[in-house]
């Protein structure tokens, strides 16, 4: 079964995007901070969604990803409006959802247009022991 | 396609003895089998979603959606693969002999990077006839590319 997919608004045509939706928190329980980075493409063709919220991580850690989200947010219009125009033939692709107090921003990007932000952020979301990593299906019928 | 050869020739396999599978035993069990299958594809795992012939083919957009596979492309290659898979055990034998041989020196001296379907599939064709005559070698893979659709 699939998952309903993130809601979000994008320009026709876009290779990518980063836009705000403005929804709500789903739960009144984890009201501040989550990051899910999704992934396709790529040798294999899989599609992940390595998770990880706030209020599972300690202060430390928890401190860390916000830290590492501030760190997308300043960076993510400059990488967007310096992206090549071309891509890598089937490279992994990355979408990251960053849920934070009732705000959603969505980023798109192609492995090789990822800001050091970005990697970053992926990376420290991958090796914390406390996230949750998923197989999703495929987009199709 | 060639994984699998490599896979049929170390265990001495016939085409008709091969299970045809890509990554067998890569997914933990719960997952399935393996993470393609050239004999019956959109049946190697849970979300395994590949066509096997045209009537399937899923017109993904290539864009950034990490779901869309690049426009499909691990998608739709199950439509090639079973071609390739028709085409090898019509042929019979041992496929990296005959059907190894077409789509190799096919892939590696007669197509670009932005052939088609329809591109892989009159020049293995013309490949097969030029190694093996226009006989039954031929004939397999003219059918093979038939029964997926790929050809009229």
């Amino acid at each position: 079964m699939r998952e309903p997919r993130p809601l979000r608004s994008r320009a026709p045509g876009t290779a990518s995007a980063f836009y705000h939706d403005g929804m709500s928190a789903e739960s009144p329980h984890d009201p501040d901070l989550s990051v899910a980075i999704i992934r396709g493409g790529g040798v294999g063709g899989f599609v992940t969604r390595t998770a990880v919220s706030a209020d599972s991580l300690p202060a430390e850690a928890a401190s860390g990803l916000r830290r590492r989200v501030r760190s997308v947010s300043v960076d993510a219009a400059s990488a967007q409006a310096a992206r090549p125009s071309g891509r890598h033939p089937d490279e992994l692709l990355y979408q990251v959802v960053i849920d934070d107090a009732g705000e959603r921003t969505t980023l798109e990007l192609a492995e090789s247009q990822l800001p050091d932000s970005v990697r970053d952020l992926a990376e420290y979301v991958d090796t914390r022991p406390e996230r949750t990593l998923e197989i999703e299906p495929p987009a199709g019928p | 396609m060639f994984g699998s050869l490599v896979k049929q020739h170390s265990l001495g396999q016939t085409a008709d003895q091969a299970d045809w599978l890509i990554g067998e035993g890569i997914l933990v069990p719960g997952l399935g089998e393996a993470l393609r299958s050239m004999k019956a594809p959109g049946t190697a795992w849970k979300y395994d979603t590949q066509p096997g012939t045209m009537s399937g083919y899923q017109n993904l957009p290539d864009d950034t959606d990490p779901r869309n596979d690049n426009g499909g492309v691990h998608i739709n290659s199950g439509i090639p693969n079973h071609a390739f898979y028709l085409a090898a055990t019509a042929i019979g034998g041992n496929a990296w002999e005959k059907a190894g041989k077409i789509w190799y020196d096919t892939l590696t001296t007669r197509l670009t990077a932005t052939s088609d379907f329809r591109d892989l599939a009159e020049k293995t064709i013309a490949c097969a006839e030029d190694l093996f005559g226009a006989g039954a070698e031929t004939a397999a893979v003219q059918s093979a590319w038939h029964s997926v659709g790929v050809l009229p």
